[in-house]
């Protein structure tokens, strides 16, 4: 039996009056290719904000890899190996491809302090860099600047960055999202590529990604969780079909 | 793993040539090189234009004190109204120490300058960095504010008159540096040193992190940076540099007052970066020295305008140059100058 | 301290007379917290607009020897100044950083602060109190100028009527609604462009009528456009940012601490202010109305 990577007990969100998301609890496997779905609105994103640290809790815990993270900022959640995506591309936009990666990898191996060297001097960034690079499938374009890339494209650097941090965790939002066909089969063939190792949670709203990836999927329906199972167990629930056709 | 890596980086050709980044690297080594001639040579060549280098050093100690700013504001984004108080610290810690505590050292006034502009840096900041956006800019702007108005009123530091002082006898190589055109010379020496020193701090990883805060905070924090601790560093970074630039005007003048501090030099400061271009280090230097010759123009000025001349104007024309740059030219000098030549480039491209 | 004479009667005086000045601070504060809170700008040529309203007061005043008519028109014309800043300098920049309209501010400040040295010189000038308030009424058996009694009055007054009008009327809620969500308002078929220039001009009537009413007793010239501006800065940064309320309080507690430090504590009174920001944001980095943290 694996080791829970990510446990999260009973969390609440409240905006206001309205309860975003309103008291899920889950836990997910180390290894574990877990997709989150739900129609709009459902608190796919909110939950992923919580998860990370983006926006802090109304109510319940959090514990990754057995810490208890419920309090502790995002940028340390990170150091606990907890990386994520966005659903919009946020990348540094004036810098290129390559620097983009640098920022995660320089910080993963502690030379963000040093003032005096050139930051490309360093030997085993810049291998990282490259490897990392080379794994998303964006080696020949480190040059260029992440303005001038593609949608799709920018898209790869997301999981570059994610990945540059050494993750445990790795949080995906909508990684396919916009993007072309042959882009998203690009894109599953890289996650489908990643370490066995790894843990990932997934947000999707394209069934075709959430079935080719995952191996247990939530449902999330109004902040709640609807139902959890394998993908053919979700497939086969009356409940889901009603929430996804009740939206349509 | 090691391995691994290496071969990976055998195999992807090491991200495209960087051969034309280097040829422009040797580009900009070889302009910079001329600059420095040139101020070099001039002084010796004009020796007795005691006016041009006067205002060359004028322009240098300026070039040094936007350098510091573009620091905080081109290259990490923070947009401060309150970087005259780092000078003014500075120049005030240089001053005082003579006048006041009568300890005559131009080296321990260099020091105490650069020493206290960072305290003052660290204290300011550690309050200003706490907040983001809108309330930092009001912040600095209310905490340079205190500090002018403690210097207006105290007679310590002159109130609103300022404190004259001897200026301290020093000399290096035999030379007394008293002397306008040695002088001279040393400034230029801090401002080619403040200048690589930045170069080197803004190609390093830290300046690399200055520049990802800059673009996009958040997602800093989304790797997993605590970005205030390095905000903090530039803040007091800046704060010393604009430290040294307040000294060696004092030590200069061989006058100290309250209006360094004042929101008007917090404002040239920004117009000499935001003329040359932000985030350029050569713009701060490009943009010094336009603001600093356009005033010392305007100062000489015997146009008359109502019951005053346009030498009494000159807050009239820094107003000016600030809106005509923010509305038609937010990039300086530098982006139009990099704008032409893209322009010139796709015109042969379709040619 | 100074504290020979000391007197319940002359607390009560100096809370008065600090309680005028923090009603002028709330109207520069509301203002400058209104147009942040639709616009996320800070205009930094806020004090500068005050002095205009001073000096164009002293000038209607110089012309019709009325104070009543340059507190209607004064105002009018600085918000007309108002009008062409928001119109030809900052539309422009709508669609770009914010950081830039807020440097564009700063240089609007400095071009117009030094015209008004150009038109009206920089010595001090004052302006006489108007009939009926030119004497002093009898409190507490001191003489105390029923001038500032009627700013605190005004100021009050206008702090109610702000207030109504922005949560009792349909300008109120589609300001409102403008600082929560600009789509939306955009959805519901309202011209934004037109709220924006009319908040603005508003803002900057405000800041003109302060001027005005503050020209009787507290005199004005060269360099106010700046100490004005600190003032309303320090009352929002305590305040916060966006909140009638944190703009009404932060004024109370400047124009308290203000007026009470430069009675009791004159050498340092200069300084009681920024004393009482540096605690205020030792605790709450964005003041104390404000609901969002740092």
């Amino acid at each position: 039996m694996a080791a829970e990577a990510l446990k999260v007990s009973n969390v609440k969100k409240q905006f206001g009056a309205l309860a975003a998301i309103d008291g899920v609890t889950l836990s997910v496997k180390q290894g574990e290719r877990r997709a989150i779905i739900g129609p709009n609105g459902a608190g796919k994103t909110t939950f992923f904000n919580l998860v990370s640290g983006a926006l802090s809790l109304t109510a319940g815990t959090i514990e990754l890899n057995g810490t208890n993270v419920t309090s502790i900022p995002s940028w340390k959640r990170v150091r606990l190996g907890l990386s994520r995506t966005f659903q919009r591309n946020n990348l540094f936009l004036s810098l290129s491809v390559y620097e983009n990666v640098q920022l995660a990898v320089q910080r993963e191996m502690g030379t963000s302090y040093n003032m005096l060297r050139p930051a490309r001097s360093f030997g085993d960034v810049r291998a990282k860099i490259l490897d990392i690079l080379d794994k998303v499938g964006l080696a020949d374009r480190g040059d260029i600047e992440v303005a001038n890339l593609s949608y799709g494209e920018q898209r790869q650097v997301e999981v570059a960055l994610a990945l540059a941090s050494e993750p445990k965790i790795l949080l995906l939002d909508e990684p396919t999202a916009g993007m072309s066909l042959t882009e998203t089969r690009r894109m599953i063939d890289l996650i489908k590529k990643l370490p066995s190792d790894l843990t990932l949670m997934i947000v999707e709203h394209d069934m075709e990604v959430v079935f080719a990836i995952s191996d247990y999927i939530t449902v999330l329906h109004l902040g709640q969780v609807l139902t959890e199972g394998t993908p053919s167990e979700v497939q086969a629930d009356q409940r889901v079909r009603e929430v996804y056709l009740g939206e349509e | 793993m090691s391995e691994s890596q290496t071969e990976v980086a055998v195999k992807n050709p090491a991200l495209p040539p960087q051969a034309n980044r280097r040829i422009a690297f040797k580009w900009s080594w070889l302009w910079g090189g001329l600059v420095v001639l040139a101020l070099v040579i001039y002084p010796l060549v004009n020796s007795a234009d005691t006016y041009g280098i006067n205002l060359l050093t004028q322009i240098l100690i300026a070039a040094i004190f936007a350098l510091s700013y573009d620091l905080i504001f081109g290259y990490t984004g923070l947009l401060s109204f309150g970087q005259a108080s780092y000078y003014g610290l500075g120049a005030f810690g240089a001053g005082l120490l003579v006048s006041r505590f009568e300890i005559s050292n131009f080296w321990l006034s260099l020091l105490v300058a650069i020493a206290i502009a960072s305290v003052g840096a660290l204290i300011l900041g550690f309050f200003s960095i706490r907040t983001s956006g809108v309330y930092f800019m009001m912040l600095t702007l209310a905490l340079a504010q205190m500090l002018f108005s403690i210097a207006f009123k105290w007679e310590f530091t002159g109130s609103s008159d300022g404190v004259p002082f001897t200026r301290p006898e020093f000399s290096l190589f035999g030379v007394s540096l008293k002397e306008l055109t040695p002088f001279y010379f040393f400034v230029v020496a801090c401002f080619i040193l403040c200048f690589i020193g930045l170069t080197v701090v803004i190609r390093s990883p830290f300046g690399q992190v200055l520049k990802g805060i800059r673009d996009n905070e958040e997602r800093m924090t989304a790797v997993g940076y605590q970005t205030r601790n390095f905000k903090l560093v530039a803040f007091v970074l800046a704060g010393a540099i604009a430290g040294l630039a307040g000294g060696l005007n004092a030590l200069f003048t061989g006058f100290v007052g309250a209006n360094s501090l004042n929101w008007i030099n917090s404002g040239a400061v920004l117009v000499m970066v935001l003329l040359g271009g932000k985030g350029t280090l050569v713009g701060s230097v490009v943009g010094a020295f336009f603001v600093i010759y356009i005033q010392s123009l305007i100062q000489g000025s015997t146009i008359p305008i109502g019951n005053y001349t346009l030498a009494d104007r000159w807050l009239t024309v820094l107003g000016l140059i600030f809106m005509i740059f923010v509305l038609f030219a937010p990039n300086g000098i530098v982006g139009l100058g990099k704008s032409m030549v893209r322009r010139v480039k796709e015109w042969q491209q379709k040619r | 301290m100074n504290l020979q004479n000391f007197s319940f009667e002359t607390l009560i005086f100096q809370v008065l007379n600090g309680l005028a000045f923090s009603m002028l601070l709330f109207l520069l504060a509301a203002g400058m917290t209104l147009i942040f809170g639709l616009m996320k700008v800070v205009n930094l040529a806020h004090g500068t607009f005050y002095l205009l309203g001073a000096y164009f007061g002293y000038s209607i005043i110089t012309l019709t020897n009325s104070f009543w008519i340059a507190l209607i028109l004064a105002p009018v014309a600085v918000g007309l100044v108002g009008l062409v800043m928001e119109r030809f300098f900052l539309r422009p920049l709508y669609n770009k950083p914010h950081s830039n309209m807020v440097i564009l501010t700063l240089g609007f400040a400095y071009l117009v602060g030094d015209l008004t040295t150009l038109i009206w010189g920089g010595d001090p000038k004052s302006i006489p109190s108007p009939e009926p308030f030119h004497q002093s009424v009898e409190l507490l058996g001191r003489n105390f100028p029923s001038y500032r009694l009627f700013v605190a009055a005004l100021g009050l007054l206008l702090a109610l009527g702000l207030w109504l009008l922005l949560e009792k009327t349909r300008i109120g809620a589609i300001v409102r609604a403008g600082v929560s969500d600009k789509e939306m308002v955009r959805g519901m078929g309202i011209n934004i462009s037109l709220v924006f220039t009319s908040l603005f001009v508003f803002g900057m009537m405000l800041a003109g009528l302060s001027g005005v009413v503050a020209a009787p007793f507290q005199s004005f010239g060269l360099g106010d456009d700046l100490r004005i501006l600190t003032y309303a800065l320090l009352v929002v940064v305590i305040g916060g940012l966006g909140t009638l309320s944190g703009a009404f309080w932060g004024a109370i507690l400047i124009g308290l601490v203000d007026s009470l430090g430069a009675a009791y504590f004159p050498s340092i009174a200069q300084f009681g202010i920024y004393i009482v920001m540096a605690l205020v944001l030792l605790v709450r980095p964005t003041g104390l109305f404000n609901r969002a943290t740092a």
